[in-house]
């Protein structure tokens, strides 16, 4: 048996309920530019457990060329306020730079600017 | 005092250097997570999401597109990491199982990737939570699953301490 059906099988770990950051519908309170096509779109880095700080902090100097001092800051703001934003753009920006936080494990999510 | 797996050569390079067990340590895990990336419902639902996470909670139909456009990429992508990994430590054991051998920026990425996927699968499974020492005793059915996220742990701080500031 491999490790991860043995960790369940005999931890009982599979406790607690992961539930996606809460982002509340806003669109019939939302100005008009805001629902517009060109709408720039952010993205948002949520706190997690797990990953660790300077972890956190490297890749946010990888991914977007930020000195380390922005990076830092930015990794502080995730710790201490459950999430910052880390970049913002087109959908498509939006998108490539969600992927690409992902792909190093980081919780990121996008959406329109304002909202 | 924990053993520096890597560190910075005179050069400026990224060096790796493992002993043997932590060479069989490490393949050991990095087969957990080939298990874990053929199968990605192994470890439960949980799990799944921490790996491929929301990129539009709030938004359903923009969330399956979002998925659909990358999640066979995303799969591609820690494969290859994952390859990268194994094919670094069996193809530079010395005869008495050490490891001594040069990373770049791409090597170091995968590095990064696989240890810290193992690791986010390993702390939804424990259950870390943020202020909490992860102690467990070792009659705890989870303290292995502790022992080897403690271990990833260290090798990833050890690498991004080695790479800080590498480009």
């Amino acid at each position: 048996m491999c490790f991860f059906a043995r960790c369940r099988l005999n931890a009982g770990i599979m406790s607690e309920t992961v539930v996606a950051p809460d982002i509340e519908e806003q669109k019939d309170d939302l100005p008009s530019y805001l629902l517009a096509p060109d709408t720039p779109w952010i993205v948002i880095v949520w706190n997690d457990p797990v990953n660790l700080m300077g972890y956190v902090t490297f890749v946010f100097q990888k991914l977007f060329g930020y000195p380390r001092k922005k990076a830092e800051k930015l990794m502080m703001d995730v710790h201490e306020k459950g999430k910052a934003v880390v970049s913002s753009g087109t959908q498509e920006k939006a998108e490539f730079d969600v992927y690409r936080l992902h792909a190093y494990g980081l919780s990121a999510t996008m959406q329109k600017a304002g909202k | 005092m924990s053993p520096e797996y890597f560190s910075r050569d005179a050069d400026g390079k990224v060096q790796c250097d493992m002993d043997a067990a932590a060479v069989e340590f490490t393949l050991a895990l990095m087969a957990e997570l080939r298990d874990l990336l053929d199968n990605p419902d192994l470890a439960g639902p949980e799990v799944a999401w921490r790996l491929v996470p929301a990129a539009h909670p709030d938004d359903l139909e923009a969330e399956a597109s979002y998925r659909a456009l990358v999640a066979d990429q995303l799969d591609r992508e820690r494969h290859s990491a994952l390859d990268t990994v194994v094919s670094m430590l069996r193809e530079n054991a010395a005869a008495d199982g050490r490891v001594l051998v040069s990373l770049d920026s791409d090597d170091m990425a995968s590095w990064m990737q696989s240890l810290n996927h193992l690791r986010l699968a390993l702390g939804t499974l424990l259950n870390v939570t943020e202020d909490e020492d992860l102690s467990i005793s070792e009659e705890d059915p989870g303290y292995a699953s502790a022992i080897a996220y403690d271990f990833l742990a260290h090798l990833l701080m050890n690498l991004v301490d080695a790479s800080d500031s590498f480009s």
